[in-house]
């Protein structure tokens, strides 16, 4: 009877572990996909916020400047700082990665505001809008490439 | 003792364009207005750039490397100019703006001047 009895209680905290043990395991893997899936969102607002800023900006140096230009460049300033911001926190933990993006990103940003860029004198520089282009599809391509390289966070690295 | 300068709300609160007929934050006035009398008398300067929506190439290139072109030496600048940003976002752009400037030293000394 007393074996028994141990064997009964022995099953139970043994039941209890492995639920435990099971919902600990579901929690950990529900939250790392949640991150990883954060990660690919932001890693898809990155490129859908410089394909924006490109649009702006090809049309911005397809004409001469117009006295309203000034909320274009806000707009396209601000995008590029917000771009930045999603960087930051998407390889915040991996320098290599995040340099890499950032060097394309620095690249992307002279090609749209570096030169006459603000300036109530400037001329449609419709050269510069295939440099746009070209630099948009860079900085893009090497986020989406960067994301991928980034360690997966199932068990705490890479946080 | 020394000057701090908040770009946005001390000079303007949409910095851009290169000279003064771009409109009233462009980079000539604000490095003759804050940045260059400053560094004739050997002050020291802290110029705080969070708060503006960004800052594009065009301005910091002609604010920042300007100085340069005036013939201030890179190093007399490092010496008297501190940079500062804690908002997020605006960190990359001290990194810019040292680049700028060395960039204008490199153009310069390439050019002979």
């Amino acid at each position: 009877m007393l074996n028994f009895l141990s064997t009964v209680a022995a099953s139970a905290v043994g039941f209890v572990i492995a639920k435990f043990a099971t919902a600990w395991f579901d929690a950990h893997v529900s939250k790392a996909s949640y991150l990883e899936a954060e990660r690919n969102q932001d890693s898809e607002i990155v490129r859908e916020t410089i394909a924006d800023i490109s649009l702006k900006a090809m049309d911005y140096w397809s004409r001469d400047h117009q006295p309203t230009d000034q909320i274009e460049e806000a707009k396209i300033t601000a995008g590029i700082r917000r771009v930045a911001i999603l960087i930051d926190e998407l390889f915040e933990h991996d320098r290599a990665l995040h340099g890499a993006c950032s060097i394309e990103l620095d690249r992307f940003e002279d090609k749209v505001t570096v030169g006459d860029f603000g300036s109530a004198k400037r001329k449609a520089e419709s050269q510069r809008t295939q440099d746009i282009l070209l630099a948009a599809e860079t900085v893009s391509s090497k986020v989406k490439q960067s994301r991928r390289k980034l360690k997966p966070k199932w068990f705490g690295n890479g946080a | 003792m020394h000057d701090v300068v908040k770009i946005v709300s001390d000079f303007h609160p949409y910095p851009a364009g290169r000279y003064p007929d771009d409109g009233e934050g462009n980079g000539t006035t604000f490095r003759e207005e804050f940045l260059v009398p400053a560094i004739k008398d050997g002050k020291h300067i802290v110029v705080d750039l969070d708060g503006a929506p960004g800052y594009p190439s065009s301005f910091l290139e002609e604010a920042f490397g300007g100085l340069v072109r005036e013939d201030f030496k890179p190093e007399l600048i490092r010496k008297l100019l501190e940079l500062r940003a804690s908002q997020p976002g605006y960190d990359r752009y001290i990194r810019r703006i040292w680049e700028h400037i060395d960039r204008a030293y490199k153009l310069k000394l390439a050019s002979g001047h």
